[in-house]
């Protein structure tokens, strides 16, 4: 186990080795969704929350619930639905007996874990969204009257249907610039089924067993080198205006916010860092322009009404 | 390690991968700058190649052009004496030769710069896409100072990638050539243009001095700026022939006439004729005394055998 928590001793060839060997172990349960997998590892590499949107059946839980356990992390899920309250996601101040006291203690919601699996997010209540709120963007939760801060690292890794609206309630745009990504999931090609089906049918096991190879440590390591990769003022200049034209882009309704700026250039540096390069290209920018800007825009209703998408858009901004 | 040789190592620490990145922009920098220069100064030298063949060819560059005294500088005319190249101070030369030399002058100044400024390292990193985007980075990094282990690996990923570029790329061959050709052709036909007796309309010809761009050092008509009105080359050169051997003997005879007449300034005759006093006596018409002036048939008689006089002659 890595003690280089600072960065410091580890290079980009050592900290994409372990990367690689993250990606080797997703791919022993996930076939094919390369591009999927990539796109998550740039969210868990820039210590960013992910979006994942795709139709049920597609493995989004099963992608989530094994990265957790190739980086050796603690993992909870929290099935949304409409009558789910805060407090069961926060946790909550429970009566216990001590001797011949009561007592209040505070009993941890299934939040306190460093990978939390929001299945089927827009199912919950505002209230209960909002909840997550400030654990995404501050680390911590308040409860009871007191803040407790959260384990790190800490991802929120939270998954919606397209289909199916009814008694859904979408996310606020508050709420959706928080996840760094909005990753899309399409189905396999008929190839990759196939491979699915004589992977998880031959066997009683609900999945393939996947090792832990990467710790906690080791990740926040790689996080700050992710930070330390430099990139070139002209690459960042794109980049900042690539989200500055987002916002006077006819077709929009609504542009990105300045935290998609800096979404935008450390998911870059993540991608780099992926790749083994120990600096940006404008490749990488314009590979994570898409799943880090089409949650945070809004069409406009005429483009909308003639069947324009947020990624058509970004990528005439490209 | 013994002391000596920790001290050898203390004496001469690696340089720091910043260091030397910095220290080869700066040698890229270089490079673009020579390229540069040498670009221009052939640029220039066609212009001025190609404004001497086009001022030979016009009345501007007539010999009846103005002349001007362009004073050396003291260490010009030194440098020059050095190589055995003396040329008067103040040195005279045409306005449209000095024009000219100017016109390459500022034409190779502006040409450096703009050049230098379109050759810089991007120019390069451009040429080398090998390296474009990490030297790019690399660059803004070390600009900012920043030292983290990725910075360095950069750095160090950068210094291996340039060992296999070239600064070549700064310099364009096709464009050279065709520079270096111009200038001949241009060259060969102010030569050709001299050597036919072309010359201006009305004008005699070459107004150029030597002295003009360095271009004639040491050539003749610089010092005096006198227009030789050059024509063919029978008249630069003369007819070929027996060189007869002249004499240093010369007579000179001066005669003034104190009347203050027509032509009384004086009589100048000199060279290797005999000026005898005697072989040319002045004449004049005159009447016979029987005859009468007044008489208009005889005036037109007169007049008539003195025309015919002079077509005999």
């Amino acid at each position: 186990m890595s003690d280089h928590t600072d960065g410091k001793g580890l290079d980009i060839e050592t900290a994409q080795a372990q990367v690689q060997r993250v990606e080797r172990e997703i791919d022993e349960r996930i076939v094919g969704q390369d591009a999927v997998v990539r796109q998550l590892l740039v969210c868990l590499l820039t210590d960013g929350n992910a979006l994942l949107e795709g139709a049920p059946g597609l493995g989004k839980t099963l992608l989530i619930r094994t990265l957790a356990e190739t980086v050796d992390l603690s993992f909870s899920r929290i099935q949304n639905t409409p009558d789910l309250m805060p407090s069961d996601i926060t946790g909550t101040e429970v009566i216990r007996e001590s001797g011949d006291d009561r007592v209040f203690v505070f009993e941890e919601g299934p939040v306190f874990a460093n990978v939390v699996l929001a299945d089927e997010i827009n199912r919950a209540t505002p209230k209960t969204q909002a909840a997550l709120l400030e654990a995404m963007e501050e680390g911590q939760v308040t409860a009871g009257g007191e803040t407790r801060a959260l384990p790190e690292p800490f991802f929120v890794l939270a998954t919606q249907n397209p289909i199916d609206q009814e008694g859904t309630y979408p996310l606020p745009e508050a709420q959706r610039d928080r996840f760094t990504m909005k990753i899309t999931i399409e189905p396999p090609a008929f190839e990759e089924e196939l491979t699915i089906v004589d992977r998880y049918t031959g066997t009683i096991e609900s999945a393939p067993p996947v090792e832990t190879v990467m710790t906690g440590d080791e990740l926040r390591a790689i996080q700050t080198l992710v930070r330390q990769v430099p990139i070139a003022d002209d690459i960042t200049e794109r980049a900042v205006r690539l989200v500055a034209d987002t916002r006077s882009a006819d077709r929009l309704e609504y542009g990105a916010s300045p935290r998609a700026s800096m979404a935008l250039v450390v998911g870059a540096k993540a991608r780099a860092l992926l790749d083994g390069r120990a600096y940006v290209s404008e490749a990488d920018v314009e590979a994570v322009a898409r799943p880090v800007l089409r949650h945070r825009v809004v069409v406009g209703f005429r483009a909308e009404r003639d069947g324009v998408t947020p990624d058509d858009v970004i990528a005439e901004l490209l | 390690m013994s002391e000596p040789q920790q001290q050898a190592v203390n004496a001469d620490p690696e340089p720091h991968p910043r260091e030397e990145l910095l220290a080869a922009v700066s040698e890229i920098d270089r490079e673009a700058r020579k390229a540069a220069f040498l670009q221009a100064a052939l640029d220039a030298m066609l212009v001025f190649v190609a404004l001497r063949l086009a001022l030979r060819l016009t009345p501007l560059g007539g010999g009846s052009g103005a002349l001007v005294s362009v004073p050396l500088p003291g260490g010009l005319a030194g440098a020059l004496g050095g190589v055995g190249i003396v040329l008067p101070d103040p040195v005279t030369v045409s306005a449209a030769g000095a024009a000219t030399a100017l016109t390459g002058v500022a034409w190779f100044v502006a040409d450096a710069l703009l050049r230098y400024d379109r050759l810089g390292v991007e120019r390069f990193e451009a040429d080398n896409p090998v390296v474009e985007e990490a030297l790019r980075t690399a660059r803004d990094t070390a600009e900012v100072d920043a030292d983290n282990p990725v910075a360095t690996e950069l750095y160090r990923d950068v210094l291996g990638r340039l060992e296999d570029t070239s600064s070549r790329a700064f310099l364009r061959r096709r464009q050279l050539v065709a520079v270096v050709a111009g200038i001949a052709l241009v060259s060969a036909a102010t030569v050709g243009v001299a050597g036919l007796g072309l010359s201006p309309i009305g004008t005699g010809g070459d107004a150029d001095v030597g002295a003009a761009g360095g271009a004639g050092v040491g050539g003749g008509g610089g010092a005096g700026g006198e227009s030789s009105g050059s024509g063919g080359g029978a008249d630069l050169l003369g007819e070929e022939g027996e060189v007869e051997r002249g004499t240093d003997d010369r007579s000179l005879q001066l005669r003034g006439e104190g009347e203050g007449g027509a032509g009384g300034g004086g009589d100048y005759s000199g060279g290797s004729f005999d000026a005898d006093p005697g072989s040319v006596e002045a004449s004049r018409a005159e009447f016979s005394e029987e005859e009468r002036p007044e008489e208009a048939e005889l005036v037109r008689a007169y007049t008539e055998r003195i025309r015919g006089g002079e077509r005999d002659e």
